[in-house]
């Protein structure tokens, strides 16, 4: 960048009353003020090579300088941003499954409860009754010999057939 | 210096000054005092939460349960959060199956917390947290099931509303059931809700370890619709039933009618909610014969077929003890005396052993002490010393009368002579089992020979002759089996009149098969405050049908032998 230099005269008079001095009286004598300078304009110095690069080469570190601040700090932030995506995806993830499993495990629950109760005496006994079955009574035993004779041991009899159900068509009485 | 630069100074100073307090404070406050500050915020925040352990179950000797736990839940409700106490109350009233007013008046409240229903099935709470309701929330309430309901019920016991065991095994075993609870530090906010990246320790709560009984649930409920149907006869008001095995003394049944469901404890008589079975005593009766004539063979005072002229009544202190029926006098073999269920001739024999030793045989085989079974609230029964016996007494407690025993201990002195003459102590626990899978076997009881394998043998022989022909329990006889057993009928004492007028009759009948390879012993009695009918006639036949069930679910193969032809009478 070129400076234009530019000159300035200050008259002897006005140079005198910045001093604070007291005022001079203007010559009377026709004697010309000293010759100011001619002013004309003069071409500044070409810029050369040399200093472009300096130049440039100092704003263009700085710029990567800055370039690279904010490069980073956005990666900072678009990285906090996935990261803490992706954990609330996997933290919704999880909470589904525990309340999936969670469902399960009652499901588990009530029927492990249906097998427990239909497993009592009370629920088998009446299950073969309403299937029209009947205790059994005191059971026989055929013993084999080790040379294959069957002998009966016990009082063989068989099941006394359940009373018929009343009302049902036909039943007599 | 001029004035600016004062200003300045002054100004300079002042600043410096004020910073220097703030930097201090703050240097105070985050540096010197910032830990202390810290930790009672964490304090404020950290809260410690218990973690409930899962009661353990009770098991049935091949697994099946008696008594387990499942998750459940309490309906509890903040009145001042719930917007609507009457649609609240509407809303739920059919979910919870409570009256609407109740509800409502529940729910409007001046109070933080209020419990609407308490043990409510996950499906339930899940239909409620669907309503959406502000102002009802949901706590842990775990529940116990009774799967068997009645079956077992008193042996088994329940669980108060705090979870403590208060009756059978829940009690005794309560600390085993119980388990440890753990606990959960973490940090919440406002709100309750954890912090998700603060403190969260837990330490896991230890569950609590299974207890296996001897008992066969389907044994179980086989006794106890039995002894129903006794309790159902019209005399009968109380009727108890135990069956040991012979060589373990496990009690594989054990019941009483009228029984109780534990999952239903609340809505029962508190009269019925103990176990008759080993804490109520009656005065035995003619099963306590057993005794004496062991005492008698083992004392050499006697054997099987010594004949004894026996009349129908004897002197006993000032008293006179005659027969079931006075009658001439008879020339029985002691196999007779027995059979016929004759008191004189018991008493003639057992003076011949002697009040001292008569009372040392009583004691040795568990009269007058507690078995020490795995069940709260056991009695001793009652045997006074030999030195207090009075004449009458004497004779009485030869006879079965004047003393007290449970069904349990009667079911004791059997098994002993069932066992070859070996006492082994009866007990309901078979191990315990650890969440992790280790079991525990209970110790092994204590066992005592009290009679002479011989003795034992010569019991077993007599005692067959009672459900034989010319005893006094026929009806005690299963088809196929050799079957030994005696019959009781005690008189009852009338709390009215604290004598014997008017008391009614304890029946029983003790006895084991098969006579020649005992497996089971079967004890049973029923209490009759209005009937006189005898032991043979109702006991023996409660006795034979729970037998029957035993020896045919376990497969029991009968030897196949003839009973043997006994001689009730002889010539001296």
């Amino acid at each position: 960048m070129s400076t234009r230099a530019t000159a300035r005269t200050i008259s002897p008079a006005a140079r005198a009353t910045h001093a604070g001095a007291s005022p001079v009286p203007p010559r009377s004598t026709p004697r010309a003020t000293p010759v100011r300078p001619e002013l004309r304009l003069v071409p500044g110095p070409k810029p050369t090579r040399s200093r472009r690069p300096a130049v440039s080469v100092l704003g263009s570190r700085r710029a990567r300088l800055v370039l690279l601040v904010v490069a980073l700090l956005v990666g900072t932030t678009l990285g906090l941003l996935v990261l803490n995506t992706a954990i609330a995806v996997d933290s919704l993830k999880a909470t589904q499954l525990r309340a999936e499993n969670a469902e399960r495990a009652q499901e588990v629950q009530r029927l492990e409860q249906q097998v427990v109760t239909a497993g009592t005496p009370a629920e088998i006994a009446r299950a073969a009754e309403t299937a029209g079955m009947v205790p059994a009574g005191t059971a026989a035993y055929l013993v084999l010999d080790p040379d294959g004779d069957a002998t009966l041991r016990g009082t063989p009899a068989p099941a006394v057939p359940a009373a018929p159900a009343d009302g049902l068509p036909g039943s007599g009485d | 210096m001029d004035q600016r630069g004062l200003r300045n100074r002054w100004g300079l100073i002042i600043m410096v000054t004020l910073l220097v307090l703030v930097v201090g404070r703050l240097a105070l406050l985050q540096g010197v005092d910032g830990a202390e500050y810290a930790n009672a915020a964490e304090q404020d925040r950290l809260r410690t939460y218990p973690i409930a352990a899962l009661r353990g179950q009770v098991l049935d000797r091949d697994g099946s349960p008696f008594a387990y736990t499942v998750a459940a839940s309490r309906v509890v409700a903040d009145p001042k959060v719930v917007d609507d106490p009457a649609r609240t109350a509407l809303a739920l009233t059919t979910l919870l199956g409570v009256p609407v007013p109740e509800l409502t008046e529940k729910l409007s409240k001046d109070s933080r917390y209020v419990v609407l229903a308490t043990q409510v099935a996950p499906e339930t709470t899940d239909a409620i947290e669907a309503l959406e309701l502000p102002g009802v929330l949901f706590e842990d309430d775990p529940m116990r099931l009774y799967p068997a309901g009645t079956v077992g019920g008193q042996v088994v016991g329940f669980v108060g509303r705090d979870g403590a065991g208060l009756a059978g095994i829940e009690q005794t075993f309560q600390e085993e059931l119980a388990g440890t609870p753990g606990k959960r530090r973490v940090e919440v906010g406002s709100g309750g809700n954890p912090i998700p990246s603060g403190i969260d320790e837990s330490s896991p709560a230890t569950d609590g370890d299974s207890v296996n009984l001897t008992v066969d649930q389907d044994l179980q409920y086989v006794t106890e619709e039995r002894l129903g149907k006794a309790c159902a006869d019209g005399a009968t008001t109380r009727a108890s039933a135990v069956v040991l095995d012979v060589k373990t003394a496990e009690v594989v049944a054990m019941g009483s009618c009228p029984g109780y469901d534990p999952g239903a404890y609340s809505q029962t008589d508190p009269e019925l909610l103990g176990n008759p079975v080993v804490s109520d005593v009656f005065e035995p009766g003619s099963v306590m014969k057993a005794v004496t004539l062991s005492a008698a063979l083992e004392e050499g005072a006697a054997k099987p077929d010594t004949v004894l002229t026996v009349n129908g009544h004897i002197d006993a202190g000032d008293r006179v003890v005659t027969d079931a029926h006075d009658h001439a006098p008879i020339e029985w073999t002691v196999t007779g005396i027995l059979a016929k269920s004759s008191n004189v001739g018991t008493i003639m024999l057992a003076r011949e052993v002697g009040d001292e030793k008569l009372e040392h045989y009583l004691r040795a085989f568990g009269v007058g002490s507690a078995t020490g079974i795995e069940l709260p609230g056991e009695s001793a029964g009652i045997l006074q010393k030999s030195e207090d016996w009075s004449g009458v007494r004497a004779a009485n407690i030869a006879i079965g009368q004047g003393v007290s025993v449970t069904t349990l201990q009667m079911a004791s002195v059997f098994q002993t002579i069932a066992n070859g003459g070996v006492r082994v102590a009866p007990r309901i626990v078979e191990s315990v089992t650890s969440p992790s899978g280790r079991v525990s076997a209970s110790p092994e009881p204590a066992s005592e020979r009290v009679i002479s394998k011989a003795t034992a043998d010569q019991m077993a022989y007599m005692l067959e002759a009672v459900v034989g022909p010319g005893g006094t329990a026929p009806l005690g006889q299963i088809e196929g089996f050799r079957v030994a057993g005696k019959t009781g009928t005690a008189q009852r004492a009338n709390p009215d009149c604290n004598c014997y007028e008017g008391g009614g009759y304890v029946t029983t009948f003790v006895g084991f098969a098969p006579a020649d390879d005992p497996q089971y012993v079967v004890a049973v009695d029923l209490e009759r405050p209005t009937s006189s009918a005898e032991g043979g006639q109702v006991a023996a036949p409660v006795f034979a049908d729970i037998l029957r069930f035993a020896l045919t679910a376990d497969s029991v193969v009968p030897s196949g032998t003839a009973r043997p032809e006994f001689d009730l009478t002889g010539t001296p």
